[in-house]
């Protein structure tokens, strides 16, 4: 019977170690994005939005990164409501964060300076 | 003397349940020990991925060329469902990130190719790979064909489906570096015997599944096979790992079937399909 504990208890632990942990932390982003697609209104807009938010400012008590390209979307978001200098310090973070980013941030930066 | 038989009869009966009991419950205690080690082995050699046919053997371009950033072009969409791209791209950002890869903003890229009048992957097909490293600054693009994204109904059963086809190529060399497919149906039937219950049960059941935890099943199927990249914890050490989607078994309710299976496959496609 102790062998069928320490079976039952390897079990355990192995199957929790095969369940799916993230790397980063995205909150209920597939979620909100999809029903984004699927509603394409402002409510879902704002929901979305709220959720990207969330995301970035919960991150850090989870432990665990902002996932790539949530604070670019959030910029790009902002940016359409014409937050023109909060889409800037997103997506300077995006690029700090993330050097592969740095090419197209840097081409949106142009466009949205030239603004 | 009639009485004292009957009470020594009756006593040797519960005598002989209770010598019954213990026998039962000693063959319980080892069935359930056999049980829980063999549990254990299977479990154990799920989470085993060294077996088969390895990614370095399957994909070796993707350890020559490195790649750090992905762009997911717009998916080509072969079924019937107007909005299955659109509705599936929402998916594809977190596993591939997951997978260890900068992604780009997939909403984002969308939008540019909207613009430019692309909304459907099969209107890619004339632009040169080179390009989207011009624009996007993209080591290697995505290409996504659905090939599944529906509900079918038939003489008391339903199905929805979801299934795709994924090609990662290198903008660089032109070289494909990863593909993968798979399809993933959910049998939404009712278990009853009664023939009427079963049919509105899967009316039910078929109208209100959603195709986001399907899309997610065959994503993670999928990503599960591609090397991983720098972000990654195993970027680099992951060559043994095996390259091929585990066979997909026939959990309680959930019937799924891999694109192996073709007989299921054809079976789909060959019902009426409402979307």
């Amino acid at each position: 019977m102790k062998l069928a504990y320490l079976c039952l208890l390897v079990c355990v632990t192995t199957l929790t170690g095969c369940a799916a942990k993230t790397m980063y932390y995205w909150g209920n982003y597939q979620n909100t994005l999809y029903d984004y697609r699927k509603n394409d209104d402002s409510h879902a807009f704002n929901r979305h939005k709220t959720e990207l938010e969330g995301i970035i400012n919960n991150a850090p008590s989870k432990n665990k990164p902002v996932p790539p390209g949530v604070r670019f979307e959030l910029a790009i978001m902002e940016q359409s409501l014409g937050n023109k200098s909060r889409a800037i310090e997103l997506l300077t973070l995006e690029k700090q964060y993330f050097p592969e980013a740095q090419y197209y941030v840097d081409k949106i930066l142009l466009t949205i300076e030239v603004e | 003397m009639a009485n004292k038989i009957t009470i020594n009869n009756v006593k040797s009966s519960i005598c002989h349940q209770a010598i019954n009991q213990t026998v039962y419950l000693q063959m319980a205690k080892k069935f359930i020990s056999a049980a829980s080690i063999i549990a254990c082995l299977l479990v154990l050699q799920a989470c085993q991925t060294t077996s088969g046919y390895s990614k370095l053997q399957a994909y070796p371009n993707m350890y020559q060329e490195k790649i750090k950033s992905i762009l997911v072009l717009p998916a080509r969409n072969t079924t019937t469902a107007a909005d299955a791209a659109q509705l599936y791209s929402a998916t594809l950002a977190l596993p591939l990130a997951e997978a260890g890869y900068y992604v780009l903003s997939v909403p984002y890229v969308e939008s540019v190719f909207a613009n430019e009048g692309i909304i459907d992957g099969a209107q890619l097909s004339a632009i040169p790979l080179y390009k989207y490293q011009q624009l996007f600054g993209a080591d290697a693009v995505l290409f996504v064909d659905i090939s599944h994204w529906n509900t079918s109904y038939y003489i008391a059963g339903g199905n929805v489906a979801v299934g795709a086809k994924f090609q990662l190529v290198s903008t660089n060399s032109g070289e494909t570096l990863w593909q993968q497919n798979d399809v993933v149906v959910e049998n939404t039937s009712g278990d009853s015997d009664s023939f009427l219950f079963n049919l509105i049960i899967t009316a039910i059941n078929t109208s209100t599944t959603d195709y986001l935890p399907l899309a997610n099943k065959v994503n993670s199927r999928v990503f599960n096979t591609i090397p991983k990249g720098s972000y990654h914890p195993l970027y680099g050490q992951d060559q043994e790992q095996s390259a091929l989607i585990p066979a997909q078994t026939n959990e309680h309710e959930h019937n799924s079937t891999s694109s192996g299976s073709e007989k299921r496959a054809s079976k789909v496609t060959s019902h009426i399909e409402i979307n």
